[in-house]
């Protein structure tokens, strides 16, 4: 069976296209089988909704009068500076950017109530949001202080550009030690008091696609509740890890860099987001479209929690000193009942990815394809697979003598 | 105020439940709620923040005399 994403888009045009979600998929394999399946279903949907830290948003504000150069200058948005060291009037504010009077962690643990990710939600949300620019002044461009209001309807472009979003799977947290800890995988309770995970599992985009055979460069998908793209691999795509037979990842590995227009996204799929004791975030929701161009992209996307394996890391020493002790495997379908058995003691469970958020995009983005509003694009170029014999590697530091 | 700490908490469960968590209500006593965060909260590694930024930031909305929401195990 061999399909193309033209003939697909046709069928989206009329009305005729079969859509089903990644977990509607599963139930079709299990009754028809994978070759059946393939002939009838032409595109499968994926949805995640996660914290996903290398998330932001660049803007121009437009030229005020007189001139100022934000460039080279400094900028805050409520007080969360951005990023100016670019054009005139651009920006870029990132999701963990945070205030520079935040207590941080001066005493442990931090709350991190408002960071950049929560002014990209209060933009996308249309608030006015407070601007308060220094600069040093040119011929070209005399002001030197700015002060004003703006919102996501006054600004000439807003585009959310995320480098790397949607982890192909990804480490389970757990702590060892007798104390407390405070990590980007939320609050982890001493002597494996409860395991953290956060993927969508078998919903999730890459792990759907898992040799990057469907998803490529200029994929067109749903990001943050409008329309967007895949721009690139994201950084540390990783697709060189140990896989199961099944093809999956047994740890983290691809990733996407993903952009769309900021001002046709909405803030229920842009959230702020606190973690205790560690900082800002932004949770981003992102669905990618599966064109079922052949019987062995469909196979991959029935995978199922089941199949689907992640490492446990012991997050209060093993992660932090990037050793590569893992103290087990763990699959998402026992993630997901709530308790694994961990050295003998029955450990509670949690996910700082949204199941049920995940599952609801999975079937917008179905309902999109079905109503002939979306249709597919054919990727420019294809991500890094395992051919391409990418790795990430750690920093090699070279001491600095002087 | 029970009633009304009830009434809010009825509003928050479904978007707790969509994720496999809950919530009760343990008391209600001098404008300090009780308040013990069930199924998938319980294990959570976010349960800090869905008590204090989620529920507590919404009970304190619709219900002025709160002064403290606090959770026990």
């Amino acid at each position: 069976m061999q399909r193309s994403i033209a003939e697909i888009n046709e069928k989206i045009r009329n009305g005729q296209a079969v859509v089903v979600t990644a977990e509607e998929v599963i139930d079709l394999v299990d009754e028809q089988g994978i070759e059946k399946s393939a002939e009838q279903v032409d595109v499968v949907t994926t949805g995640t909704f996660a914290p996903m830290c290398s998330s932001g948003a660049y803007m121009n504000l437009g030229h005020s009068e007189p001139r100022i150069k934000v460039g080279g200058g400094s900028l805050y948005l409520n007080d969360v500076p951005a990023y100016t060291g670019l054009g005139a009037v651009d920006l870029f504010m990132g999701a963990t950017a945070l205030p520079d009077d935040d207590s941080r962690n001066k005493i442990r643990p931090g709350s991190f109530d408002y960071g950049g990710g929560h002014v990209i939600e209060d933009l996308v949300a249309g608030k006015d949001i407070r601007l308060v620019c220094t600069a040093y002044g040119t011929d070209c461009y005399p002001r030197r202080k700015l002060e004003t209001w703006i919102s996501i309807a006054d600004i000439n472009q807003a585009t959310l550009f995320n480098v790397r979003n949607s982890y192909q799977n990804y480490n389970v947290a757990v702590n060892l030690s007798d104390k407390t800890i405070y990590t980007y995988m939320g609050v982890l309770k001493p002597a494996m008091g409860n395991i953290a995970y956060c993927s969508a599992g078998q919903l999730s985009p890459l792990l759907n696609d898992p040799y990057y055979k469907a998803i490529g460069i200029g994929t067109k998908i749903f990001l943050g509740g409008g329309e967007g793209y895949v721009a690139w691999h994201g950084t540390q795509h990783n697709p060189s890890v140990k896989r199961g037979e099944n093809g999956v990842p047994m740890e983290g590995a691809g990733s996407l860099a993903v952009i769309g227009d900021l001002k046709q996204m909405s803030s229920q799929w842009l959230r702020g987001t606190s973690i205790l004791g560690y900082g800002c975030n932004l949770t981003v929701g992102i669905g990618i479209p599966i064109p079922i161009l052949s019987e062995d992209i469909l196979a991959h996307t029935a995978v199922r929690d089941s199949e689907i394996f992640a490492p446990i890391v012991d997050y209060s020493e093993a992660y932090p000193k990037r050793t590569s002790d893992t103290v087990g495997i763990v699959s998402y379908a026992d993630l997901r009942s709530g308790h694994i058995m961990l050295r003998g003691k029955k450990v509670p469970t949690g996910s700082l990815s949204s199941y049920a958020k995940a599952r609801e995009i999975s079937a917008i983005l179905k309902g999109w394809l079905s109503d002939g509003e979306f249709l597919l694009t054919e990727p420019v170029a294809m991500l890094p697979g395992v051919e391409s014999g990418m790795v990430v590697r750690p920093l090699k530091e070279r001491p600095i003598v002087m | 105020m029970r009633e009304k700490v009830e009434e809010v908490l009825e509003e928050i469960k479904p978007s707790l439940r969509a994720d496999g968590g809950d919530v009760e209500l343990v008391d209600v006593k001098d404008g300090v709620v009780t308040l013990k965060l069930t199924g998938a909260c319980a294990g959570c590694p976010m349960s800090t923040m869905t008590l204090r930024n989620g529920i507590e930031r919404v009970l304190r909305e619709k219900i002025a005399d709160i002064k403290e929401v606090v959770s026990v195990q």
